[in-house]
């Protein structure tokens, strides 16, 4: 089959490999379609370590299931899934408090096994997702960000009717934005620095959308840091209202450090959270594209054959997408 | 004042329209003219006798909303001339439930009929005329000041009736006691008023799928477009395999609305493992409820009860005030019919029968 390769840090290709075959408890997934994440960017360029090259990246596919393995039931040949990329031993401490994006040797399809910028991908059982009759097949390839994007709201935990301020108008926070606005949080304001992104952000979103300077007024019981950018981080902290909550969604530089201030922690009672990946958080994501499918798929802007990956990579670095999803089945022969 | 009301003189019997005299409010007291009153099951437990301690004559009533004509000496929150929605559950204010923001569980309730000083506000030919809770079904009521709750003046006051109670006891269930998070699974047995509330919050939390079940069929169209994504009928003897196929195997929210035998047994059998079936229905004075607790047990499923849906008036009518105006809480087609304050009778007949969502008796 064609995959994409990452050899070297920066240096993707697009070669023939061998064709995955099924793990006994696994099936292998014709990838439909699989989106860019800015965590891909931070992979490709080597930022999360050289040790995992050469690597087939990619982490948000769905597909068509084409072959078994001996000891995977429930699935069959010809069912449309969406897959968690999620890879938890099951047998570690925090695996076995339930707690499994903290497990000890954590890993992701695509990230550290193979992944889906590929004609084909494998993909364990445990993972996968099924697509049932009359799924809305247009917004799925979002279900790996949607549910990202409901463990960050579980651990903020909005309530109702209660502004909200998003620092970070990419895809992460445009999916969040949607995400309060279906729980009835609100109104919602994303704040980014760049005029294009918040234009499009208002429109996609329905959000209020401002730039750095005007977010400096705002004051929310629930905001969210979804950037990765320290400054951003600090803004989004002042930004807090008393007794109130900053989720740390975006994902910064490892050396990075940002300025907290001790006394409004105390003074006025903030709580600070993280939020890392999936945490049995697929299943409802699902249900929600379901629902509202016509909310998210017109975040998918861009869609890239697999030999045009190159393009697809520099599309996402230039900030000018939302989504951008590689459709390797598109350009494959059949 | 006197004015000319329906009341209650005994169970079973039909209201008569009788001249009331409705005191001057006093110390920390509003006298509220009634815009509308919603009719609402509570009150069938006095006029079908259900509630043996219910005394009589009274005045029937527990969810309104109108305009303050007049307030008592020391009053701060209201002025006459607000625009109110009433609360049954005005609460002592100063007891530990009611300190906690949970009025409806206050732990220091007026005598049953009577204000908080033991005497009532309205009398008949000289004797006492009680209060049923806030009393919303005269023209004119007097009340506590915490009973009362200002709104925006652009809600509709016959709409924001239904927010004093079925609005505020579907929506908060919801919001406030199960705390519903994006994309679990809900079932609402018994689609009245409160039902129909529910299930709107259950849209607006982005739950799915929001499963209605109603013994009535005629009302599943209407259902649908009051947020429910699927109905189905109670009597079907496969409802309950029903319910769960479509919510894959079973629901993580079902809210009992209804004192029908069969909801709640429905109710708690239709959960997924750690589901949690929420009780909001009233019960008749000695009932029982069923259900298996080994199925519990094993799938530790949960009971919890749900009373005024967990509101605190005066922070969550204004909410629902806003979310009326905002367009997304669709009172309006909650109303199956407005009744004239004589036809009173006629109005909790349909409520009986079932095939009302929730009526209005309109003042003029």
């Amino acid at each position: 089959m064609r995959a994409a390769l990452v050899t070297a840090p920066g240096r993707v290709t697009v070669e023939t490999v061998a064709d995955p075959s099924p793990a006994a408890d696994g099936v292998v997934v014709q990838v439909r379609s699989c989106g860019i994440c800015g965590t891909d960017l931070h992979l490709v360029d080597g930022e999360l370590g050289t040790d995992r090259f050469p690597l087939v990246p990619g982490h948000e596919p769905w597909g068509e299931i084409v072959a078994v393995g001996r000891g995977a039931a429930g699935f069959a040949v010809g069912d449309l899934v969406a897959v968690d990329p999620s890879l938890h031993c099951g047998a570690c401490d925090p695996c076995r408090r339930g707690r499994g994006n903290m497990c000890q040797r954590w890993g992701a399809i695509g990230a550290t096994q193979p992944g889906a910028w590929a004609e084909f991908t494998a993909v364990p059982v445990a993972n996968l997702h099924r697509l049932g009759d009359g799924f809305p097949l247009d917004a799925v390839p979002l279900a790996e960000p949607v549910a990202c994007a409901v463990r960050g709201l579980r651990r903020l935990g909005p309530r109702p009717d209660e502004p909200a301020v998003i620092f970070g108008a990419g895809t992460m926070g445009l999916v969040l934005a949607i995400l309060l606005d279906i729980q009835g949080v609100g109104p919602v304001t994303l704040v980014d620095t760049n005029p294009a992104r918040r234009e499009l952000a208002g429109r996609l979103t329905g959000a209020a959308v401002c730039g750095s300077a005007e977010a400096a007024d705002l004051r929310a019981p629930w905001v969210i840091e979804a950037t990765g950018n320290p400054a951003a981080f600090e803004a989004a902290l002042a930004c807090v209202d008393r007794a109130g909550t900053l989720l740390v969604f975006g994902v910064a530089n490892p050396l990075t450090t940002a300025a907290i201030p001790p006394y409004r922690v105390y003074a006025d009672e903030l709580t600070i959270v993280g939020s890392m990946a999936i945490l049995h958080s697929f299943p409802p994501a699902i249900a929600t594209i379901r629902r509202h499918a016509d909310r998210f798929a017109p975040l998918l802007t861009d869609a890239f054959g697999l030999e045009d990956i190159g393009p697809a990579l520099s599309l996402v670095r230039s900030g000018r997408t939302i989504k951008t999803v590689i459709t390797p089945a598109a350009g494959a022969p059949s | 004042m006197r004015v000319n009301t329906a009341v209650l003189f005994g169970a079973r019997e039909p209201h008569r329209m009788v001249d009331v005299d409705v005191d001057e409010p006093r110390a920390g007291e509003v006298r509220v003219r009634m815009a509308a009153s919603g009719v609402c099951h509570s009150c069938l437990y006095a006029i079908d006798g259900e509630h043996a301690a219910i005394p009589m004559p009274i005045i029937l009533g527990d969810e309104g909303a109108g305009v303050v004509e007049s307030v008592g000496p020391g009053v701060t929150t209201v002025a006459a001339g607000d625009h109110v929605v009433v609360s049954w559950a005005p609460g002592c204010g100063a007891c530990r439930t009611c300190r906690q923001g949970l009025p409806a569980l206050c732990q220091r309730q007026p005598p049953l009929g009577r204000m908080a000083d033991g005497e009532t506000r309205f009398h008949h030919a000289g004797a006492e005329v009680f209060h049923y809770g806030p009393a919303t079904n005269a023209p004119f009521t007097v009340l506590t000041e915490r009973a009362v709750v200002p709104v925006n003046k652009d809600m509709p006051l016959d709409l924001a009736a239904l927010i004093g109670c079925a609005a505020a006891t579907g929506v908060g269930a919801v919001r406030n006691t199960a705390r519903m998070g994006m994309g679990e699974s809900m079932a609402v047995v018994g689609c009245g008023g409160v039902g129909i509330s529910a299930l709107h919050a259950g849209a607006l939390a982005g739950a799915y799928p929001v499963v209605a079940v109603d013994v009535e069929p005629t009302k599943f169209d209407a259902l649908i477009r009051m947020g429910a994504t699927h109905c189905v009928d109670a009597r079907e003897p496969d409802a309950r395999d029903r319910i769960r196929d479509l919510t894959g195997g079973g629901v993580d929210h079902a809210f009992v609305t209804t004192s029908a035998a069969a909801a709640f047994p429905l109710a708690v059998g239709v959960l997924a493992p750690r589901g949690t079936c929420v009780l909001i229905a009233g019960y008749p004075d000695g009932a029982t409820v069923t259900f298996d607790p080994g199925h519990l047990l094993n799938g530790e499923r949960r009971i919890i009860a749900s009373k005024y849906g967990s509101s605190n008036p005066p922070v969550d009518f204004p909410d629902l005030v806003d979310l009326y105006l905002a367009g997304r809480l669709d009172l309006a087609a909650m109303v199956s019919k407005r009744w004239r304050p004589e036809q009173m009778d006629a109005a909790y007949d349909a409520l009986r029968s079932g095939t009302a969502t929730r009526g209005l008796i309109v003042f003029d």
